[in-house]
């Protein structure tokens, strides 16, 4: 007779931290914390050996195996199978791939800016096929601004832009989400420093989200936050993750000044728009510097259950000498399983100090 | 519609033809013509097809999040 054996589907992962661990399913775009002592129980092809695990423990821990079984099974991670049909599921290949050599862009404006967006796009972004753009304004801009500048987005192959901009008084909001819903590349736009937090649109098949939030952004010291409403478990950054940075990887940005630049938070900038060709940019050796650094290279981040589902963030770091320190603002300790908020951490304030952050941090 | 689909088969001809031009797949690529009504009196039309410099509406958001400058932790104040 063929002995039962449970096999945890290709799509699900586990991923292990210092003391618990989830499993994050890459298809129902889903994770679920576990306690360490389920990881014993598969094996090294990913089986659960029920009988044979039955015999190793104690009677008293029976109906702890049973509710570990009921999790596993109601949430459908693992299957049932004999050892033959248990070959017959490979486990999932971590390769990642992206078709552009620039994913996704930021680009940065404040009132001092001047940036001409066409040439932006016609030079910095198709070339390299990004299709992915958000466009972050520190003060407050037209709706006729925003217009022209949708324009092009319209006429080019960008396939989608996020907008973050100040709350103008003069766009009333019903005049907004008419103007959203007549631009359809538009995921969402996120009007920050208003009165008060409030979902304006409801998203439309993904498309067309407006958000309003009382947090003032003035410039982008105030990125770089590590929060799990920022999780992400799907298959693409989910490998891309194993070998790449969740947040640099493929990204361009040009900051309000028009400084070419990995992130806009980052100092090093390789050129200006006004004189520096995209091809110059990009073959700098320092560009793609971050691109491999990945999660389980990063102190803290490596013990981490939520590593491979959380954007990394390599501009505001614990110890700034150090690449590999743990992201600055985040307040997630993988060792006690606890989020604390990471502006009042003491071990935090030479950082916040170095980064000249202190009036960021009183808000 | 039968125009459409005559248009779209002289479309890909083109494509065909022109190798120097276009990847050699473009021959299969998928298309898409769709009527932009510009106002109650103009019709134009408009092609999409596959994913190659394509101006669809018919758009995918990113997978990740391009950046982390909302403070979720504030939303709740």
């Amino acid at each position: 007779m063929n002995k039962t054996y449970f096999k945890l589907f290709a799509n699900c992962i586990i991923v292990k931290g210092a003391s618990r661990a989830t499993i994050c399913d890459l298809q129902r775009n889903k994770f679920q914390l576990i306690p360490l002592s389920l990881i014993d129980f598969f094996d090294d092809k990913n089986l659960i050996d029920l009988e044979k695990i039955k015999k190793q423990i104690t009677e008293d821990s029976i109906h702890i195996l049973n509710e570990y079984m009921d999790l596993l099974i109601e949430n459908e991670f693992i299957f049932e199978c004999n050892l033959k049909e248990s070959k017959l599921f490979p486990s999932l290949s971590m390769d990642f791939d992206y078709p552009s050599t620039i994913s996704n862009a930021i680009i940065d404006y404040d009132k001092n800016s001047n940036h001409n967006f066409q040439k932006i796009i016609d030079e910095y972004l198709i070339p390299t096929n990004c299709r992915h753009i958000q466009f972050r304004f520190y003060d407050g801009i037209e709706l006729n601004y925003l217009n022209d500048i949708i324009k092009i987005v319209n006429e080019s192959f960008i396939k989608s832009i996020e907008i973050i901009v100040k709350y103008n008084k003069t766009i009333p909001l019903e005049r907004l989400k008419e103007w959203v819903s007549e631009n359809k590349k538009i995921k969402s736009v996120t009007l920050h420093s208003y009165s008060k937090n409030q979902i304006v649109q409801e998203e439309n098949f993904g498309f067309g989200i407006i958000v309003a939030v009382k947090q003032e952004i003035n410039d982008e010291s105030h990125c770089g936050i590590v929060h799990h409403n920022y999780f992400n478990v799907l298959i693409e950054s989910f490998t891309e993750s194993q070998n790449h940075n969740t947040c640099l990887n493929r990204k361009l940005s040009i900051d309000k000044n028009g400084n070419i630049k990995n992130c806009p938070s980052m100092s090093q900038s390789f050129g200006n728009i006004k004189d520096t060709t995209l091809e110059v940019a990009l073959n700098h050796k320092e560009f793609k510097k971050y691109w491999n650094i990945t999660k389980d290279q990063i102190e803290v981040c490596k013990d981490c259950e939520f590593r491979h589902i959380c954007t990394d963030c390599r501009a505001y770091i614990e110890e700034p000498e150090n690449q590999y320190s743990k992201p600055l603002k985040c307040g997630y300790n993988p060792y006690t399983n606890k989020w604390e908020e990471w502006s009042v951490n003491p071990l935090k304030q030479k950082a916040i100090k170095h980064y000249v952050m202190q009036d960021l941090v009183k808000k | 519609m039968e125009n459409n689909e005559i248009l779209k088969k002289k479309i890909s001809e083109i494509l065909k033809k022109d190798s120097d031009k276009f990847p050699f797949i473009a021959q299969l690529w998928e298309m898409e013509i769709y009527e932009k009504n510009l106002n109650h009196e103009k019709i134009e039309k408009d092609l999409n097809y596959g994913h190659f410099n394509t101006k669809s509406y018919k758009s995918t958001y990113f997978y990740k999040p391009i950046s982390k400058i909302i403070d979720f932790s504030k939303l709740n104040e």
